[in-house]
């Protein structure tokens, strides 16, 4: 299911690091035997064309919400800054379960065969990119990584991406509901997810109180974080309209 | 964000019924399956349910997809289902930590056949676990979200 690099990303310096694992067998690369769908959601809308994609990368951990928020907003983004936008997800799974989602409200929806974007970081996300701006020309590239993906690790990828790419943002989405939980468990990844961020949304906070929101920014100024945090609701609408600012304004 | 307890369980549910269903019915059945799943994985141990999501189709094209992310509140789901379904394909991920692959396949299976068997239903369940014994590490790449 690998793609081969091209002549020109196979030339590319590595992305970050060197594998540090066996010459033949990656152990945690093995973990991509897990992550089988990329999927591109193509919503098209044709009224403008710019010259460069800008590139939103939504992350946040399992369950915060990334699917239902993209959804929520991304006619929106199409209706207020006429964009013509690319969605590309990367799910578990033989039949990704987030791409269904996506084409049953109307998107459409194409596999792309190979891994994952978080594990096999370059020359896949690299050809996706690259095969969706030729085939496209889209003005924004939404990309939505697994909830286990390290964003700046892809964002560090994009840097190597030849093309024409304007703006990019990141935008980690936390559950208001499980932060504590999910921070008891596994901090510093999440944290590093945090520090990635451009834009932190609090998500779900229709399902906490007041004090529950506090804790949470408190615990982001703990961190050092000074980004800018947005409380919201994918499912209640609930400060949508600053989440579509924060994503393309 | 993988450790080494990490687990991503991918299955696919065929479920056929001799009698006609109603939709709230089958709805009720595709919640309560993944809530019990998000409840056996804690009975089992897990370390913290990452997601457990699926979507299920009946022959009409109708659909429906349902999460948790927690054993103590109520599967979330959105689409709608139709009256007067025979069949439905139920498309499970289960990613969590703490639980090996082998234990969660039990889980999902065991709770599948209670769920829909209590239904009448005859089940098919068929593991969508990619299995590449090949995969090698070709691309230099990073595992930072490992750290």
């Amino acid at each position: 299911m690998k793609v081969a690099p091209s002549t020109f990303e196979a030339h590319l310096p590595p992305p970050v690091g060197w594998c540090h694992w066996s010459e033949n067998v990656c152990l945690l690369c093995s973990f991509a035997d897990l992550y089988l769908n990329r999927v591109a959601i193509i919503r098209l809308q044709t009224r403008y064309k710019g010259a460069q994609m800008d590139i939103l990368l939504i992350s946040g951990f399992l369950g915060s919400g990334k699917t239902t928020m993209i959804l929520s907003t991304i006619d929106e983004i199409i209706k207020r800054k006429h964009k013509k936008v690319v969605v590309i997800v990367n799910d578990f799974g033989q039949i990704g379960i987030d791409g269904k989602v996506m084409e049953k409200y109307g998107l459409e929806v194409r596999e792309m065969p190979s891994g994952c974007i978080c594990c096999t970081l370059g020359s896949d996300l690299l050809a996706t990119l690259r095969d969706v701006a030729n085939a496209f020309h889209p003005d924004l590239v939404v990309i939505e990584p697994t909830g286990v993906a390290d964003p700046e690790a892809i964002h560090d990828t994009l840097k190597l991406y030849r093309g024409p790419i304007g703006t990019t943002r990141i935008v980690i989405i936390v559950d208001a509901v499980r932060y504590p939980v999910i921070m008891k468990a596994l901090a510093r990844p999440l944290q590093n997810q945090l520090k990635a961020a451009n834009v932190i949304i609090i998500n779900k906070v229709d399902g906490v109180g007041d004090e529950d929101i506090k804790s949470i920014e408190q615990s982001f100024r703990d961190q050092g974080l000074s980004t800018k945090v947005i409380a919201a609701s994918a499912t209640t609408g609930m400060n949508l309209d600053q989440v579509v600012e924060a994503m393309v304004g | 964000m993988i450790s080494d307890d990490f687990t991503a369980y991918a299955g696919k549910i065929h479920a056929s019924f001799d009698r006609a269903q109603k939709a709230d019915d089958l709805k009720g059945m595709v919640s309560t399956t993944i809530s019990q799943i998000a409840k056996g994985c804690v009975e089992a141990g897990t370390r913290l349910i990452g997601h457990i999501k699926c979507i299920a189709e009946v022959e009409s094209g109708k659909y429906i997809a349902c999460s948790v992310v927690s054993h103590d509140t109520e599967a979330a789901c959105r689409g709608e289902l139709a009256d007067g379904s025979y069949r439905l394909d139920l498309v499970i991920n289960v990613l969590i930590y703490g639980l090996d692959k082998e234990k969660v396949e039990g889980i999902v299976n065991a709770t599948a056949r209670r769920v829909f068997e209590g239904h009448s239903a005859r089940l098919e369940i068929e593991d969508l676990e990619f299995k590449d014994p090949s995969h090698q590490c070709e691309d230099e790449h990073d595992h930072e979200h490992d750290r």
